[in-house]
């Protein structure tokens, strides 16, 4: 299904695409993700993915879905 | 008070919420409420209008894929969009789906709604390839999923929109605490999923 407003065009340092490929990296291999309507990725797919933020539609969902957590890391431990 | 489910099941996210809606189905059946369930082909545009139409339920539930545009049922065939979505009128409606609380959930409210929850952004949840064949053990899914449900499960035990939105948002931030205070490996990415989700899951009422 298209219609979405998926994370804009951006373009990510390679610092942001190498500390999400990190997080991504130290996950078990059995985890799997579901990304709506796009399907389900296994990590290694989702790294792939992350590596191609610039021009990857779900690359750059997870990237801004690791930024949000990590942004927000600070208020959730205060909490 | 009467509440209409769709279940699609044809890939493996809605293979998912196709189980995990039986939580709120059972919650229906202990308030002995009416509850109509479109699982499977069953969730489809012609049956959910006449459903709507016919039965008039107080609650909607949506399980499924979705844009900002329109919501969707088994095989992704298009349910409601906003030349259909008068038929939500005076109705508590959660599309536990992608994007729909952009402009789908919007013209939900603007054509008279009472009240929608939905997600801005993608609805993601990390899964555990081991567990696919039993989804309610999955220990990786469960708390993005058990938060999501609250939403539902508080609108069927009578609380108004802003009560259910309040009940998940404030289950979202019990489960983030417990997860930061464990210790299994893939944590992170379901503290990440639940973050997210909450983020992203808006509340509108008239």
């Amino acid at each position: 299904m298209n219609k979405n407003n998926m994370a804009e065009d951006k373009n990510y340092s390679q610092e942001i695409i190498n500390l999400v490929v990190a997080r991504l990296t130290s996950l078990p291999s059995n985890v799997e993700l579901s990304v709506g309507n796009e399907g389900s990725f296994s990590i290694n797919d989702l790294i792939e993915r992350v590596k191609n933020g610039d021009k990857d539609e779900i690359g750059r969902e997870i990237i801004e879905m690791q930024l949000s957590y990590i942004r927000s890391f600070k208020e959730l431990t205060a909490e | 008070m009467s509440v209409l489910i769709t279940r699609p099941r044809h890939d493996e996210a809605n293979y998912y919420l196709f189980f995990w809606s039986e939580e709120f189905i059972d919650e229906a059946k202990r308030k002995n409420l009416k509850y109509f369930d479109l699982y499977k082909d069953r969730a489809s545009k012609i049956n959910v209008e006449s459903y709507l139409k016919k039965q008039s339920p107080d609650i909607v539930i949506f399980n499924g894929h979705g844009n900002d545009y329109e919501m969707a049922g088994h095989d992704n065939a298009i349910l409601i969009t906003k030349n259909n979505a008068e038929l939500l009128k005076k109705k508590n409606v959660f599309m536990r789906a992608c994007n729909t609380g952009n402009m789908l959930g919007k013209d939900i409210m603007r054509l008279g709604a009472n009240g929608f929850i939905g997600y801005k952004r993608p609805f993601m949840f990390p899964m555990d390839k081991d567990s696919f064949s039993k989804p309610l053990k999955d220990k990786f899914a469960s708390p993005c999923l058990e938060c999501s449900n609250q939403v539902a499960v508080s609108l069927i035990k009578g609380h108004s929109i802003q009560e259910a939105q309040d009940l998940s948002i404030n289950t979202y931030k019990r489960k983030l605490n417990e997860m930061f205070n464990s210790e299994s490996s893939a944590n992170s990415i379901t503290i990440a999923c639940l973050q997210w989700n909450m983020m992203n899951q808006v509340c509108y009422k008239n």
